[in-house]
């Protein structure tokens, strides 16, 4: 069992990664990596709504009805999101603020559903919740790459703290779209690069 | 397994689900929607108190808004307020909306009791870029429309550096946001103006 948990660890964080491997959330990937801080509240959110969407997937997946599999998955998503959604508005209405529409969004969030269908619905409770939380894991860990160059490069500052002083001149094109798009494209090149063909030809049939 | 063709159990199945996932979500949100609800309501009266130049700290806001802040209702404006402190009248506060670069910004200005100067503004929401635009919520930028003289301005009471009468300086490499907020602020003055002058 240690040995299936690495395995799927591993595979959420690197192997499958579900940005550079699998190019899933780019969207959101783009749009909340200009400060850290942003990346890290919607890295945990996705990880929170992943982890109990595929729990609560796989719990009842000997009962679902297959050819409504879809709409369960998507009320049970939605349901976790709206959840993150009133708890950053209460607690964290800045952050709430800041991220706009993206917390909402996350629904559409193909990880959730892409990790829901094919690995919650055939995989045990448990290991499904530790799927969640790797593959949430593995997107927070690009998007605080991205916006730790972009943060950096473009405001000086890290989580809003200044490190590069003021006489810093701020990178205005790296907290502006292109930014992100340069960054993902240099992430996604590098770890291709890193992962020798082989291992990925064995990650694409999971 | 139910067999593919069963129609009862899905929807069956279905409905529960989603009685279940409702009902903890309204559960939820009926815990969480005074505290939301406050928190709302924080923030307006604290930009408005922002705009008056009469900030205090957050533990006060309530009670200092309380016993300064009166909503004028008499007047064909939306949201207009009144600042009162010591039985004198502070500022006249107004929200003004209009669009930016992205969406909708919304805020509020105060102008002091004989409308001949701004005491400040505020913004209550905008969508603007974050570190572009959305650098107009930052203190510098709405700290330039303190005290700004209105008289023989019309109807350009706002303008950027370096025009010969400018008062502001924009936000570099944010100029259409600039523009909308500069817009949004000529127009709504000169309609409260004109609008509130001998009624108030």
């Amino acid at each position: 069992m240690a040995g299936k948990s690495k395995k799927i660890i591993i595979q959420g964080l690197w192997k499958d990664n579900p940005v550079f491997r699998q190019i899933l959330g780019i969207c959101s990937a783009l749009a909340v990596t200009n400060l850290m801080m942003n990346s890290l509240v919607m890295g945990l959110g996705l990880m929170f709504v992943t982890a109990f969407s595929e729990l609560t997937v796989s719990l009842i997946r000997k009962w679902t009805p297959k050819h409504i599999r879809m709409m369960v998955q998507t009320l049970i998503i939605s349901a976790y999101v709206i959840i993150v959604d009133i708890f950053l508005k209460a607690y964290f209405p800045t952050i709430s603020t800041a991220l706009g529409p993206y917390v909402g969004l996350i629904i559409t969030n193909c990880i959730i559903m892409g990790r829901c269908e094919s690995f919650a619905q055939n995989n045990p409770p448990h290991l499904s919740f530790l799927d969640g939380l790797a593959s949430g894991a593995g997107y927070t860990i690009v998007l605080l790459a991205i916006s730790f160059v972009r943060e950096l490069l473009g405001f000086g500052t890290l989580f809003g703290i200044n490190v590069l002083g003021k006489a810093w001149v701020s990178w205005t094109l790296m907290i502006m779209p292109p930014g992100a798009f340069f960054m993902l494209a240099i992430i996604i090149w590098i770890t291709k690069n890193m992962i020798p063909e082989k291992s990925s030809k064995e990650g694409a049939k999971s | 397994m139910p067999k593919k063709k069963q129609i009862l159990y899905p929807v069956f199945f279905m409905l529960l689900v989603t009685v279940i996932f409702t009902s903890g979500l309204a559960v939820i949100n009926e815990l969480t929607i005074d505290k939301i609800n406050d928190l709302e309501a924080m923030k307006t009266k604290k930009s408005i108190l922002y705009a008056s130049d009469l900030s205090v700290p957050d533990d006060q806001v309530n009670t200092f808004y309380a016993e300064t802040i009166k909503k004028i209702d008499s007047i064909d404006f939306a949201n207009v307020y009144k600042a009162t402190v010591d039985n004198e009248i502070k500022a006249y506060i107004y929200e003004f909306s209009g669009p930016g670069l992205w969406g909708q910004i919304i805020g509020y200005a105060a102008l002091s009791p004989s409308l001949d100067k701004i005491i400040g503004i505020d913004f209550l929401s905008h969508s603007e870029t974050p570190g572009l635009g959305g650098r107009i919520s930052e203190a510098w930028y709405k700290e330039q429309f303190r005290n700004i003289l209105l008289e023989n301005r019309t109807p350009n009471y706002i303008s950027y550096a370096p025009a010969n009468d400018s008062n502001v300086d924009a936000v570099t490499g944010a100029t259409l946001t600039s523009d909308a907020v500069r817009k949004i602020l000529n127009e709504t003055i000169q309609e409260f103006i004109d609008k509130t002058k001998g009624v108030l």
